[in-house]
């Protein structure tokens, strides 16, 4: 069925007056000229297997805005993913009639599994524009200044539910109250969280853990580590401005100094704090490096350019931070930018996110280092992994210690249409040698056996010591390695740290956003 | 004698200053936020938001306390798993200025130049 723009279709199709004299029978007649004006007629577009209009005819016409259906907002959908998703030709092309937009755009992906039987496409995401545009100064959210780890209760294993401190802002009322890595929250708000069994506790531990804005106040009942009993602290919820480089440090090892530096988050701020790092640590005559990513899930692929350089230096050059490849439809051209396709290079100088904190153009400091000790976790995702991956492009020796990494060699450009954007994964990023596929994430291994296993070891996360504290498990295991290469410690997993995904009825997570979009409470102020 | 040509040099001193103060006063010079409060953070909420041209935009009461600029990111929005949803960005954040000219403080988007005046908000040379 041949297709026409629907833009113009969707403007009435007018076709010229048509003027037609009316002819006797084979004598002269008075009769007046007759007009005919035809029906105007639309042509809907519809889905027929196979068949695609360019997605840039169907662009917002919404529902909402009366001049397109659910309709033209699932074609819109299908056409964009056949066009830019990574794995357009595994999607199942179906009749978009039986469902929702919401559910048709859940069916436009792949549903391959990995090598380890997890889900190909875990990262297939939609949210309302509105909420999509919310801005943020770099690192300020509304809190206490307290990053929780959840344990998932597991009745089989008899593991209960639990929250635990990961680590703390500074200058945040968690910090206020001598609040530090390793507490456990016991209550929140008079709620036992290990035995909450309904929604109500539940939304009250939710409500009492994410608070929704300044000035919410907050009981928790938390047991430090090593204490023997329980505590009461009211925590007055405020804007928080996190520092994502932290802990910067260095320890002697049988080789020399082994530099330590906690990088928690990408965001614009930390350009400043990495070069003050990686130049303190430069100062220091460091040989050795650990770079502890376990809770850095990533942010702008920028940085993580940045610091491969800070780190290797001179193996840099000429070489290929990251590659970008998308299907294969587009092998030269981004599908969405229109720009030809080049390699990013490792970054040398500064950006100057932030021109004030750091101009841009400064050549970077580097510490020329062949070899880097990462500690890894669950939480360790997307430019966090894109670093690691990129300095084994080039040969960097890069010892993994720690748990497996998110896997998500994946991204996308967030499209907005109809007031909601959505996410489909469009590329992919390569290093030097043309590797990416991780979405089994990374792997400690002593041994490895496969690309995406990492030389290293598996270490626990160790909530009983402070994060860069030589004790802490992590980081001992780093020293340790570089005192006797290879020797990595046993592991024993204890109930405590028993990693369980599956998830509960009653799970507790953070619902902040999307209920203030719910309950349209949205500040709106106009000047 | 000599007092003549330096009473000269000392006025001209006086009237290059004047000049130079006045030439200060009313160019744009970043600015540092004084006496903050949750007024002229509700302000400088409202008027980046107006800038950017966005819904909301979320701001340290500590914002341009300690230098002029200041950089905005779209909030870290996560998945239910807790994942960051953008985990690989390569959009450019928003820098914002505050400057001060002819002793009125206004709030400046670097990449466009658009500025807004802040009627609360009250600022000193950086």
């Amino acid at each position: 069925m041949p297709f026409f723009s629907h833009k113009a279709i969707s403007m009435l199709i007018l076709s010229p007056l048509i003027l037609l004299s009316a002819c006797g029978g084979g004598g002269a007649s008075n009769s007046a000229p007759v007009t005919i004006t035809p029906t105007p007629t639309t042509t809907l577009p519809t889905w027929t297997a196979g068949e695609f209009i360019s997605e840039n005819d169907l662009d917002n016409l919404c529902i909402a805005q009366s001049n397109g259906s659910a309709l033209t907002e699932k074609l819109w959908l299908r056409s964009w993913s056949h066009n830019t998703y990574l794995w357009y030709n595994e999607i199942n092309d179906q009749d978009p009639v039986p469902y929702s937009v919401l559910e048709y755009f859940n069916e436009l992906k792949t549903t391959a599994t990995t090598a380890s039987g997890k889900a190909k496409d875990q990262f297939h995401f939609s949210m309302s524009t509105q909420e999509w545009d919310l801005l943020n100064q770099s690192g300020a959210s509304v809190g206490y200044g307290i990053h929780y780890h959840f344990q998932r209760p597991n009745s089989e294993h008899n593991i209960p539910r639990q929250i635990i401190v990961t680590y703390t802002d500074p200058d945040s009322p968690a910090r206020d109250e001598n609040l530090a890595r390793g507490a456990i929250i016991v209550a929140v708000d008079g709620v036992d969280v290990a035995a909450a069994d309904n929604n109500d506790k539940i939304n009250t531990i939710n409500h009492g853990l994410f608070p929704e804005a300044a000035g919410q106040s907050t009981v928790l009942t938390i047991k430090d580590l090593a204490a023997d009993s329980t505590r009461d602290i009211t925590l007055v919820a405020k804007t928080i401005v996190s520092s994502p480089v932290l802990n910067v440090k260095t320890t002697a090892t049988d080789n020399g100094k082994m530099g330590y530096l906690l990088f928690n988050a990408h965001i614009a701020t930390a350009e400043k704090g990495l070069v003050d790092a990686i130049t303190q640590l430069k100062a220091e005559n460091i040989n050795e490096l650990v770079l502890d990513l376990r809770y850095n899930g990533g942010g702008l692929l920028d940085l993580a350019s940045q610091l491969g350089y800070m780190i290797a230096g001179d193996a840099t050059e000429n070489k290929i931070f990251e590659k970008l490849t998308f299907n294969d439809k587009h092998p030269s051209i981004n599908p969405v930018t229109g720009r030809t396709l080049r390699p990013s290079p490792f970054h040398t100088e500064t950006i100057g996110f932030n021109s004030a904190l750091l101009g841009a153009g400064q050549e970077l400091p580097t510490l020329n280092l062949s070899r880097l000790f990462v500690l890894t976790g669950a939480g360790t995702c997307s430019a966090s992994e894109s670093l690691m991956n990129s300095l084994r492009g080039i040969n960097i020796e890069v010892i993994q210690i720690g748990s497996t990494t998110c896997g998500k060699p994946y991204g996308f450009y967030p499209t907005p249409n109809c007031d909601t954007t959505y996410f489909t994964v469009q590329f992919k990023g390569e290093n030097e040698v043309g590797f990416g596929d991780y979405a089994d994430g990374f792997i400690p291994a002593e041994s490895p056996a496969l690309n995406n296993e990492v030389q290293g070891c598996v270490v626990i996360d160790d909530f009983s010591h402070a994060l860069g504290d030589e004790d802490e498990a992590l980081f001992s295991a780093a020293i340790n390695y570089a005192n006797t290469p290879g020797i990595c410690p046993v592991v024993t997993v204890s109930g405590l740290n028993k990693q369980n995904t599956s998830k509960n009825r009653f799970d507790i997570e953070d619902k902040r956003v999307q209920s203030m979009v719910m309950k349209n409470r949205i500040m709106t102020r106009k000047y | 004698m000599k007092a003549k040509p330096l009473l000269i040099f000392s006025l001209l001193s006086l009237y290059g200053c004047m000049l130079s103060d006045e030439e200060q006063y009313s160019a744009e010079q970043p600015a540092l936020l004084i006496t903050p409060s949750s007024k002229s953070v509700l302000e400088l909420q409202a008027v980046t938001a107006r800038l950017l041209e966005k819904e909301q935009v979320l701001i340290a009461e500590s914002a341009f306390t300690k230098h002029s600029e200041l950089t905005i990111e779209r909030l870290p929005h996560k998945s239910k798993d807790g994942q960051l949803i953008m985990g690989r960005s390569m959009e450019v954040p928003y820098t914002l200025q505050l400057i001060i000219k002819s002793g009125e403080c206004f709030l400046k988007d670097k990449l466009t130049g658009k500025k807004h005046p802040l009627t609360v908000t009250q600022c000193v040379i950086e």
